[in-house]
């Protein structure tokens, strides 16, 4: 090894003994006949026949990677596993940010069609701790329970208090340990830890570039909102248009 | 980073605030000592406050490695304070704070039983409910082999004996009533339950103490009671059944009949549908399609004929007798207007099996479709010279009966592999009686000819379709293979009786000649073909893939016609038209084509060898030596597609294909079919494969937050030796025509549609144009021609839905469709064509709602003075009525001014054709109809379907 090296290798150490990084991968998985059958507008009819129609259809899952380290957090795409398949849509940006040290959400996501940079405090979610406990992954998770009032999901979160990390998928946390499960509306998409690294030093944590406008959490609810309002009201699809 | 005087602000402030509410409320400090039921203590437990009311999480802290745990300065109020330890029961205590140091001291966690916590945490992964210390859990999970029973699943369940005669014990206590869904099953004997209902079919498993009527009122409880059962049936498994059923009833003798059923859980779908109707109207749609073959409605990639991307499949036609017997047996869900007076009736039974295996379905269909029509049809062929028109009246009677059976069978044979066997079997007849009128006119109306026809034609067709289909993934992903073999045969027969009275005419309608046909055809046609595909995926890297294919088909068709004169009332065979003809072709493709796609760019670049042997063997009876035709077609098949979508929703797209066809083997034959005295065919041995070249851009923006959508393409098409029918008019007007290569007929489209919301929801239009060059080419008695066609159309459409009790739908267009017989030709031809429609609906009180449905067409034809406008107006009322709104009573008008009328106009190269149809016109109607389900009585926004 030359000295040039070793050199690098010396200056760089104390950032890697910083950098140590956890890894969960989650498999998010979306079930489109459940949620079409969750449309308001729907007759019984037409929900039979959806679910007569594609209720067996089984929907693969999208691989994603929540890594975190001493300061900061990011959740998105795994890059590196998207299935290999011979068209390719073009997928909106999805990366969630936390600054888990002054707690601030640094998001940079894309949706229907507009980008936004996030710069907010990390929104604070009101759990209800029940009573039930179950197995993810190899740890023993206990659940808690909240609304999203925004995209009218009942969300069930799987936390473990064997990591005591509060964070999870998406921009779920807030919880005393790690959230290693998701379930948004009875199954309609289903976030669950595939695989559990915790305090590696392979790869330190990569804030990838951002691009897009300057979002608040509150504007950015409205801007939801509406928009999922509008579609309901024009007997329109909202889901298909956003991230669920 | 924050700069410093930033930070500084933030402290000051959050000092202030922290003071503020500091004066407000009270604050206190609450500690502990987690351990187990010995005294050891329990480290880096997990400890919460909860809100007391509604469980929701104010505070947590991590106990120490000793177990110890403080909350600082947590406001002074009721809490329920909780801990959490792996394989322990959460502890859960109600807490007040009153003083500024709360201490709880020990707190003692109590473990779950080993047995417990390993099978249903570790083993089953269920999920446990914890109610003080006794535990419910989730039955789903504990994995059962397919067909077991309850009593299987029970036996593995912690805490839970089944004895051999099938006696159940939880927590060594006797169950002595099992429920289902809280109901008693087949009057609570447990047995019943536990050793007839499928395991799979369980969601929760619940033990509770069994109260008796007297204990639940004074709510006493006795210590050693028995034990209840409780089973949760899954959601996706409660049996099913819905179905519904329309029957009406009206003047003009009307009627409709419609009914479907169907009966479903997790694994089984079984349906029945059947239809009757003499409307033409109300028949089956595509919903019923859905309902009737639920999850077996759309097997995509059910095509073994592998190809490049998306569609440029090959196509070619072997020979085409002008049958038009439907082989597809799904038509009948999709049948559009039927001009006339139709009569209609079908019925089919359709069962899927589905578990995740295997799926297996089944379907019979039946269909009698019989349409009586009059019609007057005229035509206008415009030649440079010898330019004709013709008139004529047909009433036809057309009876069709057909049955069809579809097995269909998906098998994965391991993660990896699948097959998809298809054997799709039909039985068809048909009986055809024409009698038709026909007059010939030059264009100063002197008549060339008449002739008196009528068929009476009988057939009966059947076809069976086998395919499998066979798909392999590797463990590389992306890399896959697929093969696919197919076997059909079609056999129909035909008979035909055809007499025509034939009169030519001199000018000045003298009688010039007579010729007078009475003829029997007798056909009989096998066709049978043998296909096999293969295809290969490989990625290269992670962003494109090589596509390689290869396909083979081998046809064989066996036809033989024989004509007899009926002279006298005797048969006579007709040597010169009686025939036998055979043709072997044998067609192989191999191609190649790679992909590149990387988010939201799709370009695809490919090419293909294609090569088509046709072997035709063609004897007469009048011919000593049979004439064989032997042809090799040879092409090179590029194709080349490109696709990018951008962020904010639009996307454009470049494709470029070619098409190449080999002529049909009955143009080929060099021989002379004057079977129709007035309708000469010559084949041409020297024909050459079509092909045409297309090229085609489209764009589309769609704003999903706008609810915009722009959708616009823009096409060329090119033809290289096109097959065109050069035609020769002799004496009398008969038509001689014979098939033809020749180049440069082209065509040019280009359309737009723009659809926007003027107001969300409840105001939107939507406008189209389309465009449409066509330059032709004919040949009238060797003179070429170039006819040249131009249609220009627009639409403009407003839904105006502004409340949930009224809708409006409002739609206008215009057609323009301008003819000239050649390029440089003053002279035009116009048929145009507009119509609009108005759709309105509303909500009256009582559950009674109003629809009305107005169309206006017009029809215009310079070349002969046609005009007709036809308005049509359709009225109904209807209520609803029965618990959920399962009945439905309504009262309606069809065609109110009782003008409808068939009325088809065409254009094409150098001829003009109309035509009308007599068709049912006003009834009024009075259905009523059942549904199970309920009828959805809210009015639909109109885009509902394409939407969900």
């Amino acid at each position: 090894m030359d000295m040039k090296c070793i050199i690098v290798f010396i200056f760089c150490l104390p950032l890697l003994l910083n950098a140590q990084v956890s890894k969960i991968v989650y498999d998010h998985t979306v079930s489109w006949s459940k949620i079409v059958r969750s449309l308001p507008y729907l007759s019984k009819e037409e929900k039979d026949r959806i679910s007569l129609t594609w209720g067996k259809d089984e929907n693969e899952p999208t691989k994603y990677i929540l890594a975190y380290d001493k300061s900061q957090a990011t959740y998105q795409l795994d890059f590196d596993n998207l299935p290999v398949q011979e068209y390719h849509w073009k997928r909106e940006k999805m990366l969630i940010h936390t600054n888990l040290i002054e707690k601030r959400r640094l998001d940079n996501i894309e949706v229907l069609g507009k980008a936004f940079i996030f710069d907010d405090n990390v929104p604070k979610i009101k759990w209800k701790i029940l009573n039930e406990i179950k197995e993810v992954s190899g740890y023993v998770c206990m659940k808690a329970e909240t609304i999203d009032t925004i995209k009218n999901q009942k969300i069930i979160a799987w936390f473990t208090y064997e990591i005591p990390v509060s964070l999870g998928p998406e921009s779920f946390g807030g919880l005393p340990g790690l959230i290693l499960e998701i379930n948004k509306n009875d199954g309609c998409a289903v976030i669950t830890a595939t695989s559990i690294t915790l305090n590696s030093i392979a790869t330190p944590l990569v804030i990838p570039k951002k691009k897009g406008k300057k979002m608040t959490n509150e504007k950015y609810d409205i801007f939801l909102s509406n928009h999922i309002k509008e579609s309901i009201a024009s007997n329109r699809n909202p889901y298909w248009s956003i991230h669920y | 980073m924050m700069n410093p005087f930033r930070k500084i602000v933030l402290f000051i402030s959050f000092l202030l605030t922290f003071n503020c509410l500091k004066a407000q409320t009270e604050f206190c400090t609450i500690k502990g000592h987690v351990t187990d039921t010995s005294g050891e203590a329990l480290s880096l437990v997990s400890v919460m406050l909860l809100n007391p009311s509604d469980s929701t999480l104010l505070e947590y802290v991590q106990a120490d490695e000793k177990g110890y745990f403080t909350f600082q300065n947590v406001e002074r109020k009721k809490y329920l304070l909780k801990t959490n330890y792996i394989s322990y029961f959460p502890l859960q205590i109600p807490i007040h704070p009153t003083s500024k140091i709360l201490d709880l001291g020990k707190l003692q966690m109590t473990t779950i039983s080993k047995e417990l916590f390993e099978v249903v945490i570790k083993a089953a992964k269920a999920p446990m409910t914890i109610k003080g210390d006794t535990i419910e859990y989730d039955a789903t999970t504990f994995k059962v082999p397919p067909g077991s029973t309850v009593e299987d699943l029970l036996r593995k369940l912690p805490g839970m004996e089944v004895d051999q005669q099938g006696a159940i014990t939880a927590d060594g206590k006797n169950v002595n009533r099992v429920m289902v869904d809280g109901k008693n099953f087949f009057g609570g004997d447990p047995k019943a339950a536990t050793k007839n209902l499928p395991a799979e079919g369980i969601a929760k498993v619940q033990v509770f103490n069994e109260l008796t009527e007297e204990q639940k009122i004074t709510g006493q409880k006795r210590l050693n009671s028995d034990k209840a059962m409780n089973l949760e049936l899954k959601e996706d498994f409660k049996k099913g059944g819905f179905g519904k059923i329309i029957a009406g009833i009206g003047t003009e003798n009307t009627k409709e009949l419609k009914g479907n059923y169907n009966k479903f859980n997790s694994t089984h779908q079984f349906s029945l549908i059947g239809s009757g109707t003499n409307t033409g109207r109300n028949g089956l749609s595509w919903n019923d399609y859905q309902d009737f073959k639920g999850s077996n409605s759309f097997n995509w990639g059910d095509d073994g004929d592998f190809g490049f991307g998306n569609g440029s499949n090959y196509r070619f036609t072997v020979f085409d007798d002008g049958d038009e017997d439907d082989n597809n047996g799904i038509g009948s869900f999709f049948g559009g207007d039927n001009f006339g007076f139709p009569e209609k009736v079908s019925a089919g039974i359709n069962y899927n099996f589905d578990n995740s295996k295997s799926k297996l379905s089944g379907m019979y269909f039946y269909e009698i479709n019989n349409l009586q029509s009059d019609a007057y049809r005229t035509q206008n062929f415009l030649y440079p010279i010898n330019s004709y028109n013709t008139l004529d009246t047909a009433d036809r009677d057309n009876r069709k009966m057909s049955n069809r059976v579809e097995l269909r069978l998906e098998q994965e044979i391991d993660s990896f592999s699948s097959i998809i066997i298809k054997s799709n079997q039909s039985l068809g007849q048909r009986k055809t009686l024409t009698n038709s009128i026909s007059h010939s006119f030059t264009p100063y109306e002197i008549l060339l000819n008449d002739q008196i026809s009528s068929t009476d034609q009988n057939g009966s067709n059947l076809n069976s379709q086998n395919s499998l289909i066979y798909k392999k993934k590797f463990r590389k992903k992306g890399r896959s293979f697929g093969f696919s073999g197919a076997y059909n045969i079609g056999n129909s027969e035909r008979e035909s009786e055809n007499k025509a009275d034939n009169t030519f005419y001199q000018i000045r309608t003298n009688i010039d000649s007579v010729g007078n046909l009475n003829q029997n055809y007798n056909t009989d046609q096998l066709v049978k073909t043998y296909k096999a595909n293969a295809l290969w995926m490989e990625p290269i890297g992670k962003k494109m893939f090589s596509r390689t294919f290869y396909n083979f088909n081998h046809g064989i068709t066996d036809y033989e016609r024989i004509v007899s004169d009926n002279i006298m009332d005797q048969k006579q065979l007709n040597e010169l038209l009686s025939r036998d003809f055979n043709n072997k072709n044998n067609y192989n493709r191999l191609g190649q084509s790679f992909s590149y796609n990387n988010e939201g760019l799709n370009v695809s670049l490919g090419s293909a060898y294609q090569e088509i042997y046709l072997n035709s063997n063609f004897s007469s009876k009048v011919d000593s030596m049979p004439i064989i035709i032997q042809r090799v077609y040879q092409n090179l098949i590029p194709n080349f597609e490109i696709e990018y979508e951008t962020n904010s929703g639009s996307e454009v797209s470049l494709q470029f294909n070619r098409n190449v066809n080999a002529p049909n083997s009955k143009d080929l034959l060099p021989i002379v079919d004057n079977s129709n005295p007035l309708f000469v065919r010559i084949g041409n041995p020297d024909l050459q494969p079509r092909s045409s070249n297309e090229m085609s851009i489209s764009f589309r923006k769609f704003n999903r937050l706008k609810f915009t959508n722009l959708f616009s393409r823009i096409g060329y098409r090119l033809n290289d030796k096109d097959i065109i029918y050069s035609e020769s008019i002799g004496l009398g007007n008969v038509k001689t025509t014979q098939p033809i290569n020749i180049n440069g007929t082209r065509t040019l489209y280009a359309n737009i549609n723009y659809n926007f919301p003027i107001i969300k929801n409840k105001f939107t239009f939507n406008l189209g144009y389309n465009y449409n060059y066509n330059l032709d080419k004919a040949i009238t008695n060797g003179i070429v021609t170039q006819p040249v066609s131009n249609v220009n159309g627009f639409r403009v459409g407003s839904n105006i839905t502004p409340t949930e009790a009224f809708t409006l739908f409002i739609n206008a267009n215009y057609r323009i469709n301008e003819q000239r017989a050649g390029v440089d030709s003053a002279v035009a031809s116009k048929v145009d064509n507009y119509g609009g429609s108005a759709d309105l609906n509303f909500k009256l009180p009582k559950l009674f709602y109003f629809n009305s449905n107005f169309n206006i067409n017009s029809y215009s034809n310079t070349t002969n003075d046609f005009q007709s406008t036809i308005p049509i107006l359709n009225l109904s009322i209807y209520k609803l009525f029965l618990k959920d709104n399962k009945a439905e009573a309504r009262l309606s008008v069809y065609d109110v001014f009782n003008k409808t009328i068939g009325i088809q106009q065409f254009i094409r190269s150098n001829q003009i054709s109309q035509s009308e149809t007599l068709s049912l016109a006003r009834y009024v109607i009075l259905s009523f109809t059942y549904n199970m389900r309920g009828i959805k009585s809210n009015l639909e926004k109109g885009n509902r379907r394409m939407m969900y």
